[in-house]
């Protein structure tokens, strides 16, 4: 009773005595470490690689964002504050796009 | 015991603390960023745009807005790749940074600033409380709708119940807030239905800010350092998140839009319902746009989608605490530790100051921010990141990075003295230039305390070990 009710909670850690807790942590941390070991000389990341365009994006998203602010400093109007929103969520939609075109390579 | 309790503790091993494996990994790059704005649109989201529209028109408002909270954003999106790549926790690869012990003493100082946020979206529960029910009860004793002690007693209630549904687990805490995050952007889309079909959005755009500062510099670059805090301030959510992204890809834009410009919709329709409404409080603006009735839904709707905010704030705090100290009683972790030394905040002088805690304890968060970003790509990079050899020692706290004592001086100098060079640019308390006399308005503090703190890093770790 009491464990389902654990289960439920999601926490069984404390139910371990600390012997049981260490083993069973160094031992799958160990075994991670191998798997991890081998992912990054394979790939050079446990996931997918970031593509070079997908920095660049970011980027282009930041500068876009940073010119729409300088400009708003020195002549603010309703057209730049609407381009700034709008705009970003183009790019945003852009990206989208690219990362389910560009992005589906091999692993 | 048992062979199933062994599996169990094996799992929750596994997703509390360890590495998560590739084939784990949940969030994929369109979910991530979903998952992201859901979690940003929340009370931070509705405050700050309400500040920033009470000091600038709608031409300003809107491109600060989505300005200051991307570029805090921008750089720790770059880091948010590195623990995507590892499956790492944020306080995990902090260690290399700020040494094994420095990693934990950062847990320490991130907790209580969690606290200030689950004040804020306890605090609106209170407001939205106190103001909803003696629609309902008009014979409710004074001292539970007047907002003292009113909004702080119904805040201790909103804590109390959401602890407890954090406390019976990520099931009770995953069903909870996907009712209560819909009800935040029923609320958002209530407002931006007001803007657009009944002020008329160039109305909106015609009014002046209802209380700016004395110069347009001023207003424009406090607004902007408002936004920027918030933008930082989840310098130290990413790798919690970033782990579990099916892609560096997703890791990389999940949060910078999430948090970003998508969760800025939410601020930039608050900004102009302040300029409307000219009230700092989301809570007054309800009865002010809608009459009570719409007031008393509107009311009601953010009560309970407030509630859910805190939950998310409680769960957030109580992996990091357990992945520190894993063998914790999970009561402890979410309730004990993570939710209950919060309600010491639950304050109207801490709800009418959140421009100084974004702005003050901003500091804080740029200055981690900034250090890590340095760490990873000026001296890990070049090394390859992170060897097996690094990430076993960091688990372990071995002698790797204990630099001294378990504290990584460079980092912890640049830490401290951030303080100084912000006081000195730029005052949170009043809006204006700091001790310096020089800079504010026209360089931003937190931009500057960025820019020291990473220079400085670099500098230190030259010098001192020699990297």
């Amino acid at each position: 009773m009491k464990e389902k009710a654990e289960e439920k909670r999601g926490s069984f850690w404390f139910m371990a005595d600390a012997t049981t807790f260490d083993q069973i942590f160094k031992a799958e941390l160990e075994k991670r470490l191998k798997i991890m070991e081998e992912e990054l000389k394979s790939k050079g990341s446990l996931v997918k690689r970031c593509p070079m365009w997908s920095y660049v994006a970011l980027c282009f998203a930041m500068l876009f964002l940073v010119v729409l602010g300088i400009w708003t400093w020195f002549s603010p109007s309703m057209a730049v504050s609407l381009a700034s929103f709008v705009g970003s969520l183009i790019i945003l939609v852009v990206i989208v796009i690219l990362e389910y075109t560009l992005g589906r390579g091999k692993k | 015991m048992s062979e199933k309790v062994e599996k169990l503790i094996e799992r929750e091993v596994l997703f509390g603390a360890l590495p998560v494996l590739g084939k784990e990994r949940i969030f994929g790059f369109v979910d991530y960023i979903w998952l992201q704005t859901a979690y940003g649109v929340a009370s931070w989201a509705f405050l700050v745009g309400s500040l920033t529209g009470l000091v600038t028109p709608a031409s300003e408002a809107i491109p600060l807005t989505l300005l200051g909270n991307s570029f805090g954003l921008f750089p720790c999106a770059f880091y948010a790749v590195i623990f995507a790549r590892y499956g790492a926790d944020q306080f995990l690869l902090t260690r290399a940074a700020f040494g094994n012990r420095g990693g934990n003493l950062q847990l320490a100082i991130w907790i209580p600033i969690n606290y200030g946020w689950i004040a804020y979206a306890a605090f609106l529960f209170g407001q939205s409380a106190r103001k909803l029910t003696p629609m309902f009860w008009p014979g409710i004793p004074a001292w539970l709708s007047e907002e003292v002690p009113g909004a702080t007693i119904w805040a201790i209630i909103a804590t109390a119940v959401a602890a407890f549904v954090t406390y019976k687990g990520p099931i009770w805490a995953k069903w909870f807030t996907r009712v209560t995050t819909p009800l935040m952007l029923v609320i958002l889309g209530g407002l931006i239905y007001y803007i657009f079909a009944v002020e008329g959005i160039e109305s909106v755009f015609a009014r002046p800010a209802p209380e700016p500062y004395e110069t347009r510099e001023l207003s424009f670059m406090n607004a902007l350092e408002w936004n920027l805090g918030l933008g930082f301030a989840w310098a130290y959510y990413w790798g919690q998140w970033s782990r579990l992204a099916k892609t560096e890809s997703a890791a990389l834009h999940g949060p910078w839009w999430g948090w970003g410009p998508v969760m800025c919709i939410a601020c930039v329709f608050c900004a102009l319902t302040a300029i409307v409404t000219g009230a700092y409080d989301p809570t007054d603006w309800f009865v002010m746009l809608g009459g009570a009735e719409w007031g008393a839904i509107g009311l009601l709707l953010f009560a309970i989608a407030n509630v859910g905010s805190i939950v998310l704030l409680i769960y957030t705090a109580a992996i990091p605490i357990k992945v520190a100290k894993p063998r914790i009683r999970w009561i402890h972790a979410s309730v004990t530790i993570a939710a209950l030394p919060a309600i010491v905040l639950f304050l109207p002088e801490v709800f009418y100051n959140y421009n100084v805690f974004l702005t003050l304890i901003g500091c804080l968060w740029t200055a981690y921010g900034a250090i890590i970003f340095m760490d990873f790509f000026a001296f890990r990079k070049k090394r390859g990141y992170f060897t097996i050899d690094d990430i076993r020692d960091m688990y372990t706290m071995g002698k790797k990075f204990w630099y001294h004592g378990g504290f990584n001086l460079a980092a912890w100098i640049s830490f401290l003295t951030s303080f100084i060079v912000y006081l000195g640019v730029y005052d949170p308390l009043t809006g204006y230039v700091g001790y310096f006399g020089i800079g504010f308005p026209y360089v931003s503090g937190l931009l500057l305390v960025f820019g020291y703190s990473a220079a400085l890093y670099w500098l230190l770790m030259k010098l001192i070990y020699k990297y």
